[in-house]
């Protein structure tokens, strides 16, 4: 049976966050999940990575899993315009634009910094708000896309 | 409020402390006449609504009406004015003209000679016809729904309702709607204990299993399978559950031991409803796409980790169970049952 999930692990460590050390071994091993599923044979989009579906294999170790294919979809058939949690949620589904395998890189992204400072980079309290943060951190969504 | 408007209106409640003094009236009154909308304006053009009144055939008749003091009197202490601000402004100063030298205004006579050739009509009486009704019933509405206004506590009227405390409102009608709602269900309960009483009737029933909604007795009211945790029911006579996981729109995920290699498993156990089921299978398809290629279990991909990829189907009850084992070997199977049997 999997250990904690990384929200929970953040939780012991009362949100003062975990070390880049910890941090790079937890990096590398989410991008490798990514990595794979971003090859053309696999071609999966996970759609809902966020700490809670990120588990520990053991409470002592450094290995993880990522869980919860729920909401996950080919990229070449995206079945829902309305995916991802909203702390991780990248501008081009909030923009109901199309998207790729990169929404989970946006998540990796928000979910490494969470990781390292305790709290969610972008917690927004709605969609708006939301995008007033990521706006505020990164300019306007163009400059983001181009 | 009398304090407040003592300070932005000097000239009213310097009228109120000098009820008796007929010369600081009238200077008032002239003073007034020069700024802006006050007072003495907007009993001027009630004043000038008077020629219209009296050119009416039933003036007479409202003439007495109002002068003997009808039933919609009192609501009109403040004078009753057509406008109807002036009305409650006049009231909330608690402003109730007494003398008669007021309305004998320079400007009243010009306009409306034949007011002079009235029978002298006290000045309060005067003040209390309805100036710019053309009929007594119109009058009469008004007059009713000033009296209304006026019994109706502050918070009460929908004005302030729908603006201020607008969010008080919308949660005194969300308490409304939960309250109903609950002693809704709690009268639907009684009903569903019936049908489960009825199943403990049935021969080969579990004892203290409780009956639920939907899926003949085996989901409760949420499409959620009903689980078992005491008596360690048994999935597929072999994984016995043991506790609940986590829950989610989806389903549950509950935790079970694999009887035949005492490992701990994780069943995730879909709600019966269509779209939840259409999403499983393409979570279990997209499950298969990874593990097929993840083989040696290299890519940190959770649900590659289990040995043994279960999938339980009943199509008559609809209920779905995906079962996730956490162990080592890696094999994903597809196990589909098909089930009409009742919950008994």
């Amino acid at each position: 049976m999997l250990s904690l999930n990384l929200y929970e692990f953040l939780k012991n460590t009362e949100f003062s966050g975990v070390s880049l050390n910890l941090l790079r071994k937890f990096a590398k091993q989410i991008l490798k999940a990514l990595s794979y599923l971003a090859t053309p044979e696999v071609d999966i989009i996970h759609c809902d990575l966020k700490p809670e579906n990120i588990l520990l294999c053991t409470p002592k170790r450094s290995t993880i899993k990522v869980i919860d294919f729920g909401s996950s979809c080919r990229s070449n058939n995206p079945m829902y315009s309305y995916i991802q949690s909203r702390f991780y949620r990248s501008p081009e589904v909030m923009l109901g634009l199309p998207y790729s395998t990169a929404i989970d890189i946006w998540s990796l992204g928000c979910i490494l910094v969470e990781m390292h400072t305790g709290e969610p980079l972008f917690s927004g309290s709605d969609q708006v708000d939301q995008m007033q943060k990521i706006v505020k951190v990164s300019g306007l969504i163009l400059n983001i896309f181009s | 409020m009398d304090h407040e408007h003592g300070q932005l209106h000097h000239e009213r409640p310097a009228r109120s402390h000098n009820p008796n003094s007929n010369n600081a009236d009238v200077s008032l009154m002239m003073s007034e006449s020069g700024s802006g909308t006050t007072m003495g304006d907007r009993r001027r053009q009630q004043q000038q609504q008077h020629p219209q009144q009296h050119r009416q055939q039933q003036q007479q008749q409202i003439q007495m009406r109002y002068s003997t003091g009808g039933p919609y009197l009192p609501g009109d202490a403040g004078g009753g004015a057509g406008v109807s601000s002036t009305t409650v402004d006049q009231a909330s100063y608690g402003y109730v003209p007494h003398h008669p030298q007021m309305y004998q205004h320079p400007h009243h006579h010009q306009v409306h000679p034949s007011y002079s050739g009235q029978p002298p009509v006290p000045p309060v009486f005067a003040l209390k016809q309805p100036p710019s009704s053309s009929s007594s019933v119109q009058s009469r509405h008004h007059n009713v729904a000033t009296t209304m206004r006026r019994q109706r506590p502050q918070h009460l009227r929908p004005a302030v309702k729908l603006s201020v405390s607008l969010i008080d409102t919308y949660r005194d009608i969300n308490r409304v709607y939960y309250e109903e709602r609950a002693n809704n269900t709690q009268q639907q309960q009684p009903q569903n204990r019936h049908v489960s009483s009825n199943r403990r009737n049935h021969p080969s029933s579990r004892e203290g299993s409780a009956g639920g909604v939907h899926n003949h007795g085996w989901d409760d009211e949420h499409y959620d399978y009903i689980i078992d945790t005491q008596s360690g029911e048994l999935l597929k006579d072999r994984y016995e559950i043991k506790s609940r996981i986590g829950k989610g729109s989806f389903g549950q995920v509950v935790r079970a031991i694999d009887r035949e290699t005492n490992g701990d498993v994780a069943i995730k156990i879909i709600k019966s409803k269509k779209p939840f089921l259409l999403q499983a299978k393409t979570e279990i398809e997209l499950l298969s796409r990874i593990c097929d290629r993840d083989c040696n279990d290299e890519h940190n991909i959770g649900e590659c980790h289990f040995t043994y990829f279960h999938f339980l189907f009943c199509l008559e009850t609809s209920f779905c169970l995906l079962l996730f084992v956490y162990c080592s070997s890696i094999k994903i199977a597809f196990y589909v049952q098909k089930s009409s049997v009742p919950r008994v």
